[in-house]
């Protein structure tokens, strides 16, 4: 195994190894990849370490598990081609759909399993968590999004004014850090009864819950719960083999 | 089996959460989970710790909320990955599951205003109409109405189609290629006709897809189908992978 960085953990390593084999073309792409059973046998390693290896090379795009059939070696050349990652309230704008951006809270809290797992960190350490609100024009709020960055290299977000600025501009101009790849879940869903408050539902309480975890080089800049009301933002997809 | 500890520093929401999940390994899928007033007698927690627990169970997807009903053991989620072209059927036999097709009706129709800019036909031209329920593993999933230009699939019928995939249809009967489509998603609230169709409740949410099939270039790239699918909010996510191809490094 590598042993260029042996104050590694193990899973980390597995990980580096995994994805040696998927560069030398030993795993070829869209292969599918040893079980957890096989590779705890063959590296001799413990069934976590071989799962959160597993999911590190998830992480950084090299491997994909597809429901019920197994992990397989990601055919990166077929991900969505986008020529910008775009920043949502960007896109919202140009749809002329966004006017304005509130700021709910910007704290620091205790990560929980889900957003640990997601940013990378230990469960329980401290996160930041940006809540925003996004209102069509005359003061209607159309869309929650709660954001969580861990709190090395984010701190700054504490001081920094997100109303009048966009976060992605901020984090691009004045920090170097620019999102380079994000996976996006969204289905559609019935709104808490909280949200409901919050955005103004009346009667209707379903919208979209958008899902998403960005990157930079691999390395999980945020995670952000987006949910918009009604039928206020729709997807356009394009599906090209 | 777990039970509350008070002197624990884990939230009671999230130890209450905790317990609830347990239980529900052992429902049944659509079944319905005890009411907030019997949560709370049952584990003598406040009304708003259990709706911070139940607000738990529905973010990660093991209940279902149905206003004005209760709560409901949820499916487990269809992830569907947005990035090749793809077809029901297909989808559903890569996730293990049988596909079937319900027609429910099958009209050569003349193109109304809507549809003929849809398709982009010539006003007066006639279409098929073709509605399914699709199902995977005999549990309805999806409302589909199809729209085809007529003069481009002639001498279809719901014989032909019940007993062949529609795509292969087109591909090999009428030599149409196609491996391109945009598709617009957007959430919507069932009615009553569709609760009925999808055996689920009227109101529950559900995203209304709309796709446009485009031919390769030896048909101009011209439209080939354009279809509004209702798929059930309770089974259906989507996944998109973004990238900026610019800064890949190798």
């Amino acid at each position: 195994m590598n042993k260029i960085n042996d104050s590694a953990p193990l899973y980390y390593k597995l990980s580096e190894e995994i994805n040696r084999k998927i560069e030398e073309g030993i795993w070829p792409v869209g292969t599918k990849i040893p079980s957890e059973r096989e590779l705890v046998e063959k590296y001799n390693l413990s069934r976590i370490t071989v799962r959160n290896a597993i999911a590190e090379s998830v992480r950084q795009g090299k491997l994909e598990k597809v429901q019920g059939k197994g992990t397989f070696v990601l055919n990166r050349s077929i991900v969505q081609n986008l020529t910008n990652v775009y920043s949502f309230s960007e896109e919202m704008k140009k749809q002329g759909k966004i006017s304005e951006t509130k700021v709910v809270c910007c704290v620091v809290v205790d990560a929980s399993e889900a957003i640990a797992k997601n940013l990378n960190v230990e469960p329980d350490s401290s996160v930041i968590f940006l809540e925003r609100l996004r209102y069509a024009d005359k003061g209607k709020p159309i869309i929650i999004e709660k954001t969580y960055f861990p709190y090395e290299e984010y701190e700054f977000l504490l001081t920094t004014d997100l109303e009048k600025v966009s976060l992605y501009k901020t984090l691009e101009q004045k920090h170097g850090i620019k999102i380079d790849r994000a996976i996006e879940t969204f289905k559609a869903c019935e709104l808490r009864p909280s949200e409901c408050r919050v955005l103004k539902c009346g009667n209707n309480h379903y919208g979209l819950m958008i899902k998403r975890m960005s990157y930079m080089n691999d390395k999980p800049v945020c995670y952000s719960t987006i949910v918009s009301k009604n039928d206020v933002f729709e997807f356009t997809i394009e599906l090209k083999t | 089996m777990k039970i509350i500890d008070r002197s624990s520093t884990v939230p009671l929401y999230i130890q209450l959460s905790e317990i609830l999940i347990e239980k529900i390994q052992d429902l049944d899928i659509g079944s319905q989970i005890d009411t907030e007033r019997e949560i709370c007698e049952k584990y003598n927690v406040s009304r708003t710790t259990t709706r911070l627990a139940l607000d738990e169970l529905a973010n990660d997807e093991y209940i279902t909320k149905v206003h004005g009903k209760g709560n409901f053991v949820a499916n487990k989620y269809i992830e569907q990955k947005l990035i090749e072209f793809y077809s029901f059927s297909e989808e559903m036999r890569r996730l293990k599951k049988t596909p079937k097709s319900q027609y429910i009706s099958v009209k050569v129709q003349y193109a109304d205003n809507k549809i003929t800019k849809k398709l982009n036909v010539t006003s007066g031209d006639r279409v098929y109409c073709i509605k399914r329920l699709r199902l995977g593993d005999d549990i309805p999933m999806m409302i589909e109405t199809t729209y085809l230009p007529y003069n481009m699939f002639k001498g279809m019928s719901q014989d032909v189609l019940e007993t062949n995939s529609l795509y292969d249809l087109m591909r090999k009967d009428y030599g149409v290629n196609f491996d391109y489509a945009e598709q617009i998603f957007r959430p919507i609230l069932i009615n009553k006709e569709e609760s009925i169709l999808l055996d689920t409740n009227v109101g529950m949410p559900a995203l209304k897809i709309e796709r446009y099939t485009y031919g390769k270039e030896n048909l101009g790239n011209r439209i080939v189908e354009y279809s509004i699918g209702v798929a059930r909010g309770d089974v259906f996510k989507y996944r998109i992978c973004l990238e900026n191809k610019n800064n890949i490094k190798k």
